[in-house]
């Protein structure tokens, strides 16, 4: 059997997901420090999210509650659909996907791009690869008609928030970072209104009951279609997202 | 298959985070974005390294010091450099001592407890007193850590001798605390001087000074620390797991997956036990 590792690393020097004012900066505290410890947040390095995450799903499950044989050595379908800096993942192209290596009842999805095998640049979060709506929609039926809720990505997200965080936000020069006042002003305005329309593609998926890992790396190192997964969030009582570990099993 | 989770859970106000001066630090969740205002909810969480159930490796207090708990540690990989087959399915035997709260495991019991359980070559060790409850810990809170079992010094050096001579590296157990209470929380909860009421730990002004008295690390006692026993010959140090009692065999396949920190040298850990 063959272990491969797919969690990005929490690197205290830098993470390059960070760059949103909606992130928190990952950082280690020396044993002296007054904030001795570490800070993580509910999406730092390879996370996991629960449909739970958005007020219209609060209902659901949460990280204590999620029974455990859901995301440790689940049998997962990898779906290669290769894309480059800033290309979106359309309905043809998982159409196309699902076909070419079609999934058991039961089995998560594993998207793998090739995203996550490269470097990590600047553009590591505002450069990544996406879904559409369309193809969100698609992948939420398919889903549903194999019996699965579990969706594991090699992207930064799993949509795009293009219509106002990411453009609202890089449009401040120089960008701030997360977690200084700028963010937490940017923060006081921004409404339901606007994370809804950001995160259309999340919430269709959320919609579908489907749980979701992104930032996974290396998936390139999969050889086979098929494999066993283990992913192992924090267990936050009561929580929506977090942090994890990732990893594939192959046979 | 059955799979059993046996992760302690994290939650603000966790007894682990507020029993101990210095080594563990308080779980503080903060919402920055709101259900009622953002429709969705992000988390910024401060926890420590012996949050929840850790894992522990004998450099733990990587990456910004190199020192290892005790001097000449048989294992010295970070939490980034362990091979995952050092993680995964690892063939485990359950040592089981069974014993009542605040009790102190004695060599006797966990030599008896070597000799009635199926030890093999190569396998991982889960010490298993039956008194590491979910439920337990969530109405004790810190009395939790007050009330535990633990390992009497010479206990734990028998046990690292013999995990020495299998070729054992990992240490899980269900006690709250590896070291007794009276040697971990000397001065602080118990001892000639325990402080009342009970301070916050660190950075607290109490907190503080016990490091001005007593330097950063140490827990000020004069009896020898079981858990430095352990971890001179484990590849982890591993505490605080819950709810032990749902397994039912003496040998169980662990997955033990901590969070891949850069250089790092503990992390909150998730502890799944697999029985065929």
């Amino acid at each position: 059997m063959k272990f491969i590792e797919l969690t990005m690393p929490l690197n205290h020097h830098w993470m390059p997901d960070d760059v949103l004012p909606t992130s928190v900066k990952f950082f280690l505290g020396p044993k002296n420090h007054q904030e001795k410890g570490m800070v993580i947040g509910s999406d730092s390095g390879t996370c996991l999210t629960l449909p739970s995450v958005f007020e219209a799903f609060r209902k659901t499950a949460r990280l204590d509650e999620v029974p455990v044989d859901k995301l440790v050595l689940r049998p997962a379908a990898v779906l290669r659909i290769i894309k480059a800096e800033e290309e979106e993942i359309s309905q043809a192209h998982v159409e196309k996907a699902f076909d070419a290596a079609p999934p058991a009842k039961g089995d998560a999805i594993l998207i793998a791009t090739g995203w996550g095998d490269r470097p990590y640049g600047e553009s590591y979060v505002l450069g990544s690869p996406h879904l559409s709506l369309e193809a969100a929609q698609y992948l939420a039926k398919r889903m549903n008609d194999n019996q699965t809720d579990l969706l594991l990505v090699d992207t930064a997200f799993i949509g795009r928030p293009d219509k106002h965080l990411m453009p609202e936000w890089c449009s401040l020069l120089p960008t701030p970072a997360a977690e200084s006042a700028e963010a937490r002003m940017y923060l006081h305005l921004y409404d339901g209104e606007k994370a809804k329309r950001d995160f259309a593609v999340e919430m269709e998926l959320a919609r579908a009951g489907i749980v979701t890992v992104r930032k996974l790396v290396h998936c390139g190192e999969i050889k086979k279609d098929k494999v066993k997964i283990i992913v192992s969030p924090l267990k936050v009582v009561r929580g929506v997202a977090s942090t994890c570990r990732v990893v594939a099993l192959e046979d | 298959m059955k799979l059993i989770d046996l992760t302690m859970p994290i939650w603000e106000g966790a007894g682990y985070g507020e029993i101990l001066p210095f080594t563990n630090s308080p779980v503080r969740l903060h919402e920055y974005m709101y259900y009622d205002k953002h429709g969705m909810r992000m988390t910024r969480m401060k926890l420590d390294g012996e949050t929840g159930s850790p894992f522990m490796v004998p450099h733990q207090r990587n990456p910004f010091d190199p020192t290892p708990l005790q001097p000449d540690p048989k294992f010295s990989w970070l939490l980034d450099e362990i091979p995952l087959e050092k993680l995964i399915l690892r063939d485990t035997v359950i040592l089981d001592v069974r014993v009542p709260e605040t009790h102190e495991i004695t060599p006797d019991e966990m030599n008896a407890a070597i000799e009635r359980a199926d030890y093999r070559k190569g396998d991982e060790v889960l010490l298993r007193t039956g008194w590491g409850t979910r439920e337990r810990a969530y109405e004790l809170g810190i009395d939790y850590y007050k009330r535990t079992p633990s390992i009497h010094f010479d206990a734990a050096a028998l046990l690292a001798k013999k995990m020495d001579e299998m070729g054992s590296g990992l240490f899980m157990t269900d006690c709250g605390l590896v070291n007794p209470p009276r040697v971990q929380g000397n001065n602080w909860f118990r001892g000639e001087t325990p402080l009342v009421p009970h301070p916050k730990p660190w950075p607290s002004a109490e907190a503080r000074e016990r490091v001005l008295d007593l330097g950063a690390h140490r827990h000020g006692s004069p009896h020898p620390s079981s858990y430095g026993a352990l971890i001179k010959k484990a590849m982890a140090g591993c505490k605080c797991l819950v709810d032990c009692d749902q397994i039912s065999k003496k040998r169980v396949k662990m997955i033990v997956l901590p969070l891949l920190i850069k250089k790092g040298g503990a992390s909150p850990c998730r502890f799944v036990a697999v029985e065929e």
